[in-house]
């Protein structure tokens, strides 16, 4: 039965449904609610929730417990999260796999709290130093969110690689009416976890080298690439929106399918790898695609023109809506539209 | 009768023992092992087996056995 | 009398420590205690970053490489995961002390069941011999040029002190390797250590003062003359915090 939950609270549940046994987390809005959740609903279900000293520390716990195969997480927001990328790129390194909460709030530094998505360019290119990347789902609604976290651990082992889940202010703290999947728990050893016996730990024997990152993302590029995509097939602009605003994105396609105009959707879920197959049933006469995004000076824009670089026959112009901190309002979008199809706007691509 | 076995590979000729032996048994030998360190010689006739020289050795290099 | 002394098959490979360096020696009691013990296919070590690298190459057990100053933080995971496992940290001054010690202060104020050894050479090692926080006054190092004024840097850190006023921690301890006489103190305090999380009682810290030739340029006869002289009298060795009988 479908009940009415909390985005945070809503991906904290979904976690230990998925088998989650320990998370480590230091408190920032607007994610604390995933922390405060946990700390009385883990010991109620016999596992271990922990308040660390920072971000750090967090993410070095988690980093030991999965070493040792314990299905762990932990959460953060904006500048925690930066804090955390040091334990990601070593989480990277040793190819452990992690999953990671990152519920964005506005702007570089200390930002604000308002909802956005100006950790797209950071969280989709790994984040931290060297080459490695982390498998990123951006979901649009809280039920979506739940289902997202329910394989986040499954994903995570397979590939021996972090996932994160990159939600919003807006969907951290909204509400929404949720159905949770059943408890599930992995219970078969993975082969490669520390033990105390010292045996074979896999890849971890030789580190992460070129051609080990390579055919790795070659694999998870090729599995792993999740879209939703609306009225696309005869569009002739398409508009391209991850999280919340694909949601007012999506309003705006039917209020201007209404009119008679031509525009489709591509929503990505996985935000990387991008899915630059979503691309494919854009038509060869489109004559524009734009970028809706919820940051100042646009990130996502730049995946977009590379997918319609790689996909899209001819020189498409790529056109780009930032709403910096908030959701773009759908009249806005129907009005950005207006812009770009009498020529008044131009193309950033 | 305990024997003092001398890895001589394992020693980077640090003298630590040398300094630490109460019988003033252990000398650098002159000679040199493959890693190119002039590792430690025993004279059996000052030491007495009391395995100082495994106590402060940091490369295992000393061993008192049956 | 002959006393029968064998290499644990933990520190059976060769390391890679410069010559003279004190981290072979507690490397060794470390690996006594655990065989002693029975724990050798039983624990696993969480290896800082500066010359506890070293150990990649020849400890001879389980051990899992983290960042630098995050051994306290990754040594919790594992015993949060494998709370039968032994779970060690083992650091050096730079890295628990100076870089780390929010991680390394924070498992110990909440009494974390692990056990951290903590190498304080007095300096930055790997890196070439850099000032640490604690480098004694006067020392020499390669950022300390003229030595170290502790009226611009500070006075060496005493955090073993500190770490003992936690009410709930199980055992803390300062140990040398400058001496036979003070290196079979210091495995004592390295089995109650080990001791104090195998039976539950609590969070453990060892440090242990440890001369470094290469970096102090000096030889090892000056170098444990100097520990003994300078160094050891303003750290005091001893247990700072005993185990509750």
């Amino acid at each position: 039965m479908r009940k009415m939950w909390k985005g945070n609270h809503a991906i904290a549940e979904a976690a230990m449904r998925a088998g989650c046994q320990f998370y480590a987390g230091y408190p920032i809005t607007p994610q604390t609610e995933v922390s405060e959740y946990l700390s009385y609903r883990m010991p109620e279900l016999g596992r271990r929730f922990l308040q660390a000293e920072n971000e750090m520390a967090a993410v070095y716990m988690i980093f030991g417990a999965y070493a040792c195969g314990m299905r762990s997480m932990t959460s953060s927001s904006g500048p925690g999260f930066s804090l955390k990328q040091e334990g990601i790129a070593y989480l990277c390194a040793n190819n452990y796999p992690a999953v990671l909460v990152n519920v964005q709030r506005w702007g570089p530094g200390l930002g604000t709290l308002d909802s956005s998505q100006t950790d797209y360019l950071r969280d989709t290119r790994g984040g931290g130093n060297g080459d490695y990347r982390v498998i990123v789902y951006a979901p649009n609604s809280i039920q979506e969110t739940v289902d997202l976290m329910y394989n986040a651990f499954d994903v995570a082992e397979k590939y021996r690689n972090p996932v994160e889940i990159l939600s919003e202010a807006a969907l951290g703290q909204m509400m929404e009416p949720v159905e949770f999947p059943p408890f599930k728990e992995r219970t078969e050893d993975l082969g490669w976890t520390f033990d105390g016996t010292d045996r074979p730990h896999g890849r971890i024997d030789n580190p992460q080298k070129p051609d080990a990152l390579r055919a790795k993302v070659a694999a998870i590029t090729a599995n792993e690439q999740r879209w939703e995509n609306y009225r696309v097939e005869d569009a002739d602009y398409v508009f391209v929106a991850f999280g919340l605003p694909s949601r007012t994105c999506r309003n705006a396609v039917d209020q201007l399918r209404e009119q008679g105009v031509k525009v489709g959707l591509i929503r990505p879920i996985t935000v990387w790898p991008f899915p630059y197959k979503a691309f494919e049933e854009i038509p060869d006469t489109v004559k524009g695609v734009i970028s809706v995004e919820s940051t100042d000076a646009g990130q996502l824009i730049e995946d977009v023109a590379l997918a319609v670089k790689k996909m899209c026959p001819g020189n498409v112009p790529v056109y780009g809506l930032f709403s910096g901190q908030k959701i773009p309002k759908t009249k806005e979008i129907v009005a950005f539209f207006g812009g770009v199809r009498s020529g008044e706007t131009k193309e950033v691509f | 009768m305990a024997t003092l076995r001398i890895s001589t590979e394992r020693c980077k000729s640090c003298g630590y023992c040398i300094l630490a032996c109460p019988s003033k048994a252990l000398r650098l030998s002159g000679q040199l092992n493959k890693e190119g360190y002039d590792y430690v010689a025993n004279d059996e006739s000052k030491c007495t087996k009391c395995g100082i020289c495994y106590t402060v050795c940091p490369d295992n290099v000393f061993e008192i056995l049956e | 009398m002959a006393v029968l002394k064998k290499t644990p098959t933990m520190v059976s490979i060769p390391n890679h420590f410069c010559p003279g360096c004190g981290h072979g020696i507690l490397n060794r009691l470390i690996a006594e205690v655990i065989e002693e013990k029975g724990y050798e296919k039983k624990t696993i070590m969480t290896l800082g970053v500066g010359c506890s690298c070293n150990m990649n190459a020849s400890w001879n057990g389980d051990k899992i490489q983290c960042a630098h100053g995050r051994g306290a933080a990754t040594a919790t995971g594992v015993k949060i995961a494998r709370p039968d496992l032994l779970s060690i940290a083992y650091q050096g001054d730079g890295d628990a002390y100076v870089i780390g010690l929010a991680e390394t202060l924070n498992a110990a104020y909440r009494n974390e069941p692990i056990t951290v050894f903590v190498i304080n050479n007095n300096n930055f090692a790997m890196t070439g011999g850099q000032m640490s926080w604690t480098t004694m006054p006067g020392q020499v190092t390669t950022t300390s040029v003229h030595g170290r004024d502790p009226a611009l840097t500070g006075m060496p850190i005493r955090v073993p002190e500190f770490a003992a006023t936690f009410p709930d921690v199980a055992y803390v301890a300062r140990g040398s390797v400058h001496s036979a006489k003070e290196i079979n103190r210091l495995r004592g305090y390295v089995k109650n250590a080990i001791e104090a999380q195998l039976n539950g009682e609590g969070y453990a810290l060892v440090e242990v003062l440890c001369q470094c030739p290469t970096n102090w340029g000096m030889s090892v006869e000056k170098s444990i003359k100097w520990m003994e002289e300078e160094v050891a009298p303003y750290y005091t060795l001893g247990e700072l915090k005993g185990r509750r009988k």
